[in-house]
């Protein structure tokens, strides 16, 4: 398990998701930017620092790239945590979705998503997705303070 | 004397019941209830039997066929006696009436079962397909997106090595998942569409015309298209769905009229009762009358890939003007255009 602390928390359970998505961060060269975890409740312990994660380096990522359909804990669940949590809540959440449903995009919402992205079904937008996102939230948007920024990129 | 004056006075109070059926006594005696049939039974009899006996006894007593006593004694008698026989019928009547009623109800219940249990079905169908769409949206768009997503990867990382004959491949498998993926979004969209609430208000259906126009800028690159929309009522719709409509008519419009030069489109509208009747007509390749029917159906297309689409922006034309109480249809000729027709509620303000 990792200790580091990286700008770009991803959470995805399906593996060849995961493969398109580093795939499409490394083109906009953000893959080293990257943690990877597989379900709701690792994202949570990474968040909080325990479990798997407690000797990992302390501070939030800059973003969180949520899956929406997790096993065990999921996507709306881990948002709806992050945000009622006072020492995560500044950490911007970006919904990453096959869905269109509006029902999805409206809960969201209401739990205090701060951007919602329907995964695209070509390979080329969903590249230029994760390079708006990637430059919008881990580059241009100033992080709150805690987080991991760009100039104290650190790799533990 | 004594007699006549009794009878005027119960003929005009008879009238005086009668003139107002609507009311009292009247009222009662119309009624169709068990207390109007018992009313009308044994009213009449009540009024004419004394009377009859009264007189059929002072007959017998005139011409000497019984004395006083006797006619007293007869007129009791028959007097229980047509009691017993009108009471006696006038139960059976009540109680066939009280059968029908029963009749009624347990019918009436079962109506009500029945409505309450396809209601419930409708609502579980519902669910099913609220489910259904939802699912698909989820776990189908995934494996397509994965196979256009890797296909893309595959001629990115091998794209030096591949022939060109692999590589076309390639390029079908991607060109493929997205066409795959377009369908499964534009479904989805007309099953939210069926289910969605209308909203609907009085609209400018002019604006919505030159709003859906300017918005198929993509579509009319490097086209010479003469654009002519009159001057047009207010519909009272919902606007969004409205605009849906619009946009895939035109659209429609613009796509079948590639191959002219010069394209002519047109959009006119003229009042017809409560409804609006939309016109939009164009100079394209038109169709067949004999396929007018298959026009609207899901995935129903009268063109291959010469005109590339999914077969489903005017099934959801249709579904949209029906929502709203409207109509659709649709009048062509090969190779000489196309107008299509669809009519949706007047602006409450005009009506």
């Amino acid at each position: 398990m990792t200790t580091e602390l990286k700008r770009i928390l991803l959470v995805e359970d399906n593996q060849k998701d995961i493969d398109l998505a580093l795939a499409a961060l490394a083109e906009n060269q953000l893959a080293d930017e990257v943690v990877v975890v597989r379900d709701g409740e690792q994202a949570l312990d990474y968040l909080h620092q325990r479990g798997n994660f407690r000797l990992r380096a302390r501070g939030n990522p800059a973003v969180v790239l949520l899956d929406l359909k997790l096993p065990r804990v999921d996507g709306l669940e881990v948002l709806t945590r992050i945000k009622e949590d006072p020492q995560l809540k500044v950490i911007p959440v970006v919904m990453l979705t096959s869905s269109r449903e509006e029902v999805d995009l409206a809960t969201s919402y209401q739990r205090g998503v701060n951007a919602y992205v329907v995964k695209p079904v070509t390979f080329a937008r969903f590249v230029d997705a994760l390079r708006e996102l990637g430059a919008f939230w881990a580059e241009i948007n100033e992080p709150p303070p805690g987080s991991i920024g760009r100039k104290a990129n650190t790799r533990a | 004397m004594l007699s006549s004056t009794a009878m005027i006075g119960i003929v005009l109070c008879s009238a005086t019941v009668l003139q107002r059926p609507e009311r009292g006594v009247g009222q009662l005696l119309g009624s169709a209830a068990s207390g109007g049939v018992l009313a009308r039974r044994l009213l009449p009899v009540l009024v004419i039997a004394p009377i009859a006996i009264a007189w059929l006894t002072l007959l017998g007593v005139q011409s000497g066929l019984f004395d006083a006593a006797v006619a007293a004694a007869l007129s009791v008698v028959a007097g229980s006696v047509i009691l017993v026989i009108v009471v006696v019928s006038s139960a059976r009547a009540v109680d066939r009436l009280e059968a029908v009623r029963h009749g009624n109800e347990a019918q009436i219940r079962q109506m009500v079962q029945d409505i309450a249990r396809h209601s419930e079905d409708l609502h579980r169908t519902n669910r099913e397909l609220e489910s259904f769409s939802y699912s698909i949206s989820h776990d189908l768009r995934a494996p397509i997106r994965h196979i256009a997503g890797f296909a893309e990867l595959l001629s990115k990382h091998a794209g030096e090595r591949l022939d060109a004959k692999s590589k076309n491949y390639l390029a079908t498998i991607v060109d493929s998942a997205q066409n795959a993926g377009l369908l499964i979004d534009e479904l989805l969209e007309l099953s939210r569409i069926g289910r969605a609430a209308l909203h609907t208000r009085d609209i400018d259906l002019g604006e919505i015309v030159h709003d859906s126009w300017n918005r198929l800028v993509l579509e009319r690159r490097g086209r010479d298209i003469r654009f002519e929309a009159a001057a047009l009522p207010a519909i009272h719709a919902d606007p969004t769905l409205t605009g849906v409509v619009i946009a895939n008519l035109l659209s429609n419009a613009v796509k079948y009229t590639a191959p002219r030069a010069q394209a002519v489109i047109a959009v006119t509208a003229k009042r017809e009762g409560d409804l609006v009747i939309v016109d939009v007509c164009d100079n394209g390749v038109g169709f067949d009358m004999k396929y007018a029917d298959k026009l609207f159906g899901v995935f129903q297309r009268l063109h291959g890939d010469e005109f590339p689409g999914t077969g489903i922006g005017l099934a959801n034309v249709k579904r949209i003007v029906e929502r709203h109480g409207g109509r659709v249809w649709a009048e062509g000729t090969l190779d000489a255009g196309a107008t299509f027709h669809v009519s949706l509620p007047c602006a409450k303000e005009q009506r």
